[in-house]
């Protein structure tokens, strides 16, 4: 398997079919025989801001920090975790109460609902 | 063939082609240069027609929207490039045509525009918000057939037919050479607009398009562009025949619907501002859409307009925030004319940002399968897109030196 071309930047489905997050980032292990393997795939904006730069990154965390919103701007899923690996990356859990719909959840409760017609 | 799926190509030929900047490019081209820039809209209608027919092949084929492919194949790195541009555009384009729906009210009532700016913003947010996109679809399909009377009009000046397909063939302007080319650019940019990709593609993804539905897809990109493009033609057409002999410069909205004068009578003024209205309205409906599309499909978030808002809210979130931005902006007061066609201008100057990358995908196999994109296609949009950036690059910096608009 590519794993740059077959799984970064690839959607995330979780169990129940819904869009959480793309792969923002991979986490290689690297064994003591010296092979590697997928351990985590990553998602996050600290992970993608990470890509761009350590600067970028720095303000990113600071960013999420002052703002309170998600609670873990850098999410890892255990690769055992990833179902399928098609058109979009499918993994076995509930994204619903995960951290990458933290902002999900807060422009719902916080802002949407407030409005006419929700 | 599925008659509700023409539709999309339909609404997307309405909305997205004929809105407020190819009805200000056109109808000023025509009064500037008469029948001359026809050519420039022809090569722009036949460029947008290979990649609207590319958007949709590529989403029933790989089931990937335009923005979702382009991430996963170039990286985030490097998608973030574009979106960010296409971001801004966006937003000077939404803010110019809700510009266009404030001045066909205010064609139809005398009151300002910024009387109109928020009441106009939330109506659109609403039929985003609580509709559906059959709904915004067919409606908006259904009222922009009213925009057929400038068809009338062109037909009824009984325009030489010999100096109109002669304005098919590009020749050098006697005069004004860098408006000319600055109008050749506006058109391009009124013509192709990006946001009509994503709205496209999702679609496609939406309405469960595959490859059955190839044949669909060529058939309305093609009617549908090719309606818009048309009447686009009748505007320049009108306006070469009215304003161009007296020599008159459109510098004011308010002097478009005058060219509708001699041949609609007293039905002109409300014509022209339903046509204005509608087009403009269901133009930023798409842009709003388009944008948030873009930006859940490049985050990943949910995306769905025939969901429920609660149920994709970062989606919901995005429309209402631009569409919001959008409206605080006509509220300062500037000026719409100038407004869209600078943004038409600047949508020719990122045009390959956009479109480069998509051809490329285009020609991916493990994109497209047996379906990626033949010479002509690629020929045709490649060299409409380099060399109206090029163009635009140049001509821009001297129409601003120049203070026209």
């Amino acid at each position: 398997m590519k794993l740059l071309g077959d799984i970064l930047d690839q959607q995330m489905l979780d169990s129940e079919g819904h869009k959480f997050g793309k792969v923002d980032g991979i986490v290689l292990e690297v064994r003591d025989d010296g092979t590697a393997r997928v351990a985590f795939i990553e998602e996050g904006a600290a992970v993608l801001a990470r890509r761009i730069g350590r600067r970028c990154e720095r303000w990113a965390l600071a960013w999420n920090r002052r703002l309170g919103v998600r609670r873990e701007p850098r999410y890892r899923i255990p690769w055992e975790k990833v179902l399928d690996v098609g058109v979009d990356v499918k993994v076995e859990m509930n994204g619903k109460d995960e951290p990458p719909q933290d902002w999900e959840r807060w422009w719902r409760e916080r802002v949407l609902s407030k409005l006419p017609f929700a | 063939m599925n008659l509700l799926e023409v539709a999309l190509g339909i609404i997307t030929g309405i909305g997205g082609f004929l809105e407020v900047g190819s009805i200000a490019t056109s109808a000023d081209g025509g009064a500037s240069f008469r029948f001359q820039l026809i050519w420039a809209l022809a090569v722009a209608t036949i460029c947008l027609i290979f990649l609207t027919e590319m958007s949709g092949r590529l989403a029933a084929v790989s089931k990937h929207t335009l923005a979702d492919a382009v991430r996963e194949e170039f990286g985030f790195n490097f998608t973030i490039v574009p979106r960010a541009m296409e971001l801004i555009v966006n937003f000077m384009v939404l803010t110019a045509e809700l510009g266009g729906v404030c001045m066909a009210l205010k064609l139809a009532t005398g009151w300002p525009i910024r009387v109109f700016a928020i009441p106009v913003m939330l109506i659109a947010w609403l039929m985003i918000w609580a509709g559906t996109l059959k709904i915004i679809e067919n409606g908006t399909s259904m009222l922009g057939l009213v925009a057929l009377c400038f068809a009338v009009a062109a037909w009824k000046h009984h325009p030489p037919l010999h100096d109109v397909l002669h304005g098919l063939v590009p020749t050098m302007p006697h005069h004004d050479a860098p408006r000319y080319w600055f109008f050749a650019i506006s058109i391009v940019g009124a013509t192709i607009a990006p946001y009509m990709f994503h709205f496209y593609s999702s679609g496609a993804i939406e309405d469960k398009w595959d490859e059955k539905s190839l044949g669909t897809n060529r058939f309305s990109a093609i009617a549908g562009m090719a309606f818009g493009g048309g009447l686009s033609v009748a505007i320049i057409v009108v306006a070469g025949m009215v304003f161009f002999p007296q020599n008159i410069q459109v510098s004011q909205y308010e002097q478009v619907p005058l060219m509708l004068f001699p041949t609609l009578g007293r039905w002109a003024l409300p014509l022209f501002a339903a046509t204005l209205g509608v087009c403009c309205f269901g133009a930023a409906i798409e842009l709003a859409l388009g944008t948030a599309y873009m930006l859940a499909q490049t985050f990943g978030w949910n995306w769905d307009e025939n969901e429920k808002p609660h149920r994709e809210a970062r989606f919901a979130a995005a429309y209402s925030i631009i569409l919001l931005l959008s409206g605080l902006l006509l509220l300062t007061g500037l000026d719409p004319l100038k407004l869209t066609m600078y943004s038409m201008a600047l949508t020719a100057v990122i045009l390959p940002l956009v479109v480069i990358p998509f051809l490329m995908l285009m020609n991916n196999e493990e994109y497209l399968r047996e379906h990626t994109n033949g010479p002509i296609g690629n020929a045709v949009v490649i060299i409409t897109i380099v060399l109206s950036s090029i163009i635009a690059i140049v001509t821009i910096p001297l129409q601003l030196a120049g203070g026209g608009g």
